[in-house]
């Protein structure tokens, strides 16, 4: 995602100015004001003199702020201020502002990889950065507060003394989510936890109030832990958005991304000028939460198509086309009609042709891509009578089994790469072949697949939904082989759109 | 000119109402004379006036009648009028009846009784299953069936008899070139060429409010008897059963849950004194039907007489005529209601027995417990496992056998009701 450019100066002799080139944003330009004021404000005199920057390569568009410091290093190299054979194997970042101290920046962490990659073996950061930086381990990063810290740093070797505040900025989070806090809903939690399990996407459906949003932001509380890797992949696309936020490191949590319905398209998808991740990407590995799924926009909806089934999401602009991952668990909630009382016709008086309607504003293929959907019920009053302690689905347990059978899923796909490169980690991640491979089923659970599919009229895509989510409900129930109960049970939380009245 | 066209010119005057022409026709023997008088000047009558003034208008535009008259044909469209030898007669005995219906398809028999079913137009599934019910085995009684053709309940039944081969008649509130809704394009074919289509109103007209109470009229009074199955308190259906009562044709309603808001105009109409239907048989209270269902079967018993044996358990009708012969033998006056409800409930029994005694014992097995959880009503996933104390996975496997086996239907996501009433 990033790439490393080469800031070079050049000082000599003509009408004192500062010129830059290299395909520079507006906000790359500005930097030569900063520059000229912080420099001398370090307490550097230049003489008067024509100055000139250039940043290759010159073809390719720079934007962001953390060419400043790079800018100010090459300049007081140039003038032989800074002793620039030390600058070898060192990747610079970081805003400058008019006092000489040196602004975070965002996008550290996919930087501080690249560098890696290409074999840097020093990288001078922001302050503010340093604990992004401190997630990769091999490479020396040197946070910096200061432009003279900075050129002391490269002058003398002298790297002043850091506290590293390693201690995460523990985002305050209030009273912590449990699954214990929903009353009723038995069978919306065990498909919360199946889907979870998983990594099904989910739909929820029923009447206003019925607990759907609950269920949904708890499913955070009982995902499994992230890996390194996708600690590391999380953290490197909120770095990229510029929403790690101050002195962050590491994201530990599973992001659970909730966007209002009212999203741009932009904002959703990712976008800009000069692209940035958007919701999709930023739920990565995570929960993208769709409230009120039916309000959303057509465009937007349909647009979740692609990036459902590729899990990453790529945004092309003239000169370049930038891709970011788009791995995440779709969760979604509606109503089943524009009251949302039916199918009770008391209370609903919506016609046919509206509840049609209303249920069309969700393609049939973007179904499709709904493993799992279940129906919530509003909580009768012995429910919520119910006293807390006796409902035995907590976070704490229902999370336990999904790290059970994580840890079953990552034994089953350990060494199986998908087309694309990227391992399977999850029984949703499946495709048809492996399907074939993993599924098996047990004889009684063939003959109810056999009579499901003819009967019920399934599509391919169905077949292998309903296979995929028996085998998460065989691997909570440790089954080795699929059963028929599962299978049964897989059909029930099928991904459907209301059954036509004839029959 | 062919007679039929002056009825037409005379129906397609603009501004002249139903009214208009009963008043011109108690001067006037026939629309020819009348036709005739717009050029030999008009009789004087105070109370005509603006009748006149209308027909005199209507000169301006007569070849824009004349052009419409001639396209009827090549739109498959016939209409007919008072006098005319197909005009139901039926339609005569109402004070207030149409001087032309247009129709496609064919019109009702008028030998034959004829059943209106209609209902709520946002129904429950249930009223859906009920209505297709009893119009489908209205159907093989050979009962016509008459209704609005609208959402719910009222396409239910006409698709109910249709599908069970029988005649069935659409009174539109438009013209009847139009299917409103367009929901129901594909009962609406079927009734062009099975069944049969008619309206007061021009072809070209588009729905209007004020058409549908009108159309009501014509529908109480081409059927015999008409049955309520699901209305609200205020509802088309209840101006339907009122028009029915104007016009000496009986009423049924088909009982509901008391507080359900789809049963108050049932509950409210049996309350006022209308006969309660809860099996198709029923409907031989009515005495019209009642004649024609025993004379149809004693021509069906000679018929079968002749047949051998064998066959006779294979059609539908067979086992029909029995239930039916039974019960029409014993006594033929009113009391049979009461006798025709058991068959109905013993069939119904048979079913659920078909479900559930597999296993022999009379205790509850899971099935039946899952099973009597599910009613006419649809019930959710989530109410049947906390009433049925039972695991989540065994309940689901059962319901998706119940499903398989036609018992239970999932009407919206992981919602259940009863298939068979």
């Amino acid at each position: 995602m990033a790439e490393i450019v080469r800031v070079e100066a050049d000082v000599g002799v003509g009408i004192p100015s500062f010129e830059m080139s290299g395909f520079l944003s507006s906000e790359v330009k500005e930097a030569r004001e900063r520059v000229k004021v912080a420099v001398r404000n370090c307490g550097y005199e230049l003489s008067p003199q024509k100055i000139v920057v250039n940043i290759s390569p010159a073809d390719m568009r720079k934007d962001g702020t953390g060419f400043d410091l790079p800018i100010a290093l090459a300049v007081l190299a140039a003038n032989g201020l800074i002793d620039v054979s030390k600058l070898s194997d060192t990747i610079v970042l970081g805003e400058l502002s008019l006092d000489g101290g040196i602004n975070g920046v965002r996008g550290v962490l996919p930087c501080i990889c690249k560098a890696k990659e290409m074999g840097y073996k020093r990288v001078i950061i922001p302050v503010e950065n340093a604990n992004e930086g401190a997630i990769v381990e091999g490479i020396c990063t040197i946070p910096v507060k200061s432009l003279s810290e900075a050129a002391e740093y490269i002058n003398r070797g002298k790297e002043v003394e850091r506290r590293i505040l390693r201690e995460h900025l523990k985002k305050d989070t209030g009273v912590p989510l449990d699954f214990s806090d929903i009353r009723g809903q038995r069978t919306a939690k065990r498909a919360a936890m199946i889907a979870a399990a998983g990594m099904h996407n989910i739909m929820f459906v029923g009447p206003p109030g019925s607990g759907k949003t609950m269920i949904a932001k708890r499913i955070p509380t009982i995902l499994p832990e992230m890996t390194f890797d996708e600690k590391l992949e999380v953290t490197n696309i909120y770095s990229i958005a510029g929403q790690l936020g101050d002195g962050a490191g590491l994201i530990g949590e599973r992001p659970f991304r909730a966007p209002y319905h009212t999203v741009t398209r932009s904002a959703f998808f990712g976008g800009g000028m000069y692209p940035r991740p958007g919701e999709v990407s930023l739920a990565g590995n995570g929960v993208l939460f769709l409230d009120e799924m039916t309000e959303f926009r057509g465009d937007i909806l349909e647009g979740l198509r692609q990036p459902l089934e590729d899990r990453k999401i790529t945004i092309s602009r003239l000169n370049y086309s930038y891709t970011f991952p788009a791995d995440f668990m779709l969760v979604g909630a509606m109503n089943p009609c524009k009251c949302g009382y039916y199918p009770d016709r008391n209370r609903c008086r919506c016609r046919e042709q509206d509840i049609r309607r209303f249920l069309g504003k969700i393609s049939t293929p973007l179904w499709d891509r709904f493993d799992m959907s279940i129906r919530t019920e509003e909580a009768s009053y012995e429910d919520l009578q119910e006293s807390r302690g006796s409902d035995e689905m907590t976070s704490a347990l229902m999370r336990q089994t999904v790290m059970r059978v994580k840890e079953i899923q990552k034994k089953r796909f350990s060494g199986v790469a998908k087309d694309g490169g990227k391992c399977i980690t999850f029984n949703a991640q499946m495709d048809s072949r492996m399907v074939a491979r993993v599924c098996r089923l047990t004889d009684d659970a063939e003959k109810l697949m056999k009579m499901l599919y003819a009967k019920k009229r399934l599509t391919g895509r169905g077949y292998h939904k309903i296979l995929k989510v028996a085998r998460t409900i065989a691997d909570i129930e440790g089954h080795g082989d699929i059963e028929a109960d599962d299978v049964s049970e897989a059909f029930c939380y099928k991904g459907s759109e209301r059954s036509t009245d004839e029959g | 000119m062919k007679a039929d066209y002056y009825w037409f010119w005379l129906n397609n005057i603009r501004g002249l109402s139903n009214r208009g022409i009963r008043k011109l026709l108690q001067v006037y023997e026939c629309p020819e004379s009348l036709h005739a008088a717009t050029t030999y000047g008009f009789k004087t009558h105070e109370g005509l006036k603006r009748e006149f003034n209308a027909i005199n208008a209507a000169k301006e535009y007569e070849g824009e009648i004349y052009r419409s008259y001639c396209r009827l044909a090549e739109m498959n469209i016939r209409f007919t009028y008072p006098g005319d030898a197909v005009y139901p007669e039926k339609l005569m005995n109402i004070y207030d009846y149409p001087y032309i219906l247009y129709y496609k398809g064919a019109l009702p028999d008028g030998n034959k009784p004829s059943v209106a079913i209609v209902g709520a137009r946002e129904c429950t599934d249930y009223g859906k299953a009920v209505a297709r019910s009893f119009a489908s085995e209205f159907a093989r009684m050979g009962v016509q069936v008459i209704s609005g053709m609208a959402a719910g309940i009222d396409a239910a039944g006409q698709s109910g008899a249709v599908n069970a081969g029988g005649y069935s008649l659409a009174v539109l509130g438009c013209g009847v070139d139009m299917c409103y809704p367009r929901s129901n394009i594909e009962l609406y074919t079927r009734l062009e060429k099975s069944g049969g289509i008619v309206s007061e109103y021009a072809p070209g007209t588009p729905p209007f409010q004020g058409f549908f109470p009108m159309r009501n009229r014509i529908i109480s009074a081409l059927a015999d008897a008409i049955v309520v199955v699901e209305a609200r308190e205020k509802s088309g259906s209840l101006i339907t059963a009122s028009h029915a009562l104007e016009q000496n044709r009986d009423v049924y309603a088909v009982p509901g849950r008391v507080g359900d808001t789809l049963s108050e105009g049932c509950l409210k109409l049996i309350r006022e004194g209308a006969e309660i239907i809860i099996s198709p048989q029923d409907i031989c209270l009515t005495e019209a039907v009642r004649r024609y269902v025993k004379k149809s079967l004693l021509q069906r018993k000679d018929v079968l007489t002749n047949t051998p044996s064998g066959t006779l358990s294979d059609t539908p009708s067979g086992d029909l005529s029995d239930t039916l012969s039974d019960t029409l033998s014993g006594d033929a006056d009113g009391k049979c209601a009461q006798n025709q409800e058991k068959p109905e409930t013993e069939r119904s029994c048979s079913d659920v027995s078909r479900a559930t005694r597999g296993e022999k014992s009379g205790l509850a097995t899971p099935r039946n417990i899952v099973y009597s959880q599910i009613n006419l009503f649809p019930v959710s996933l989530e109410t049947i496992v906390n009433n049925s104390g039972l695991g989540l996975a065994q309940t689901e496997g059962i319901l998706l056998e119940l499903e398989m086996n036609g018992l239970i239907n999932e009407v919206s996501k992981n919602c259940y009701v009863r298939k068979h009433i």
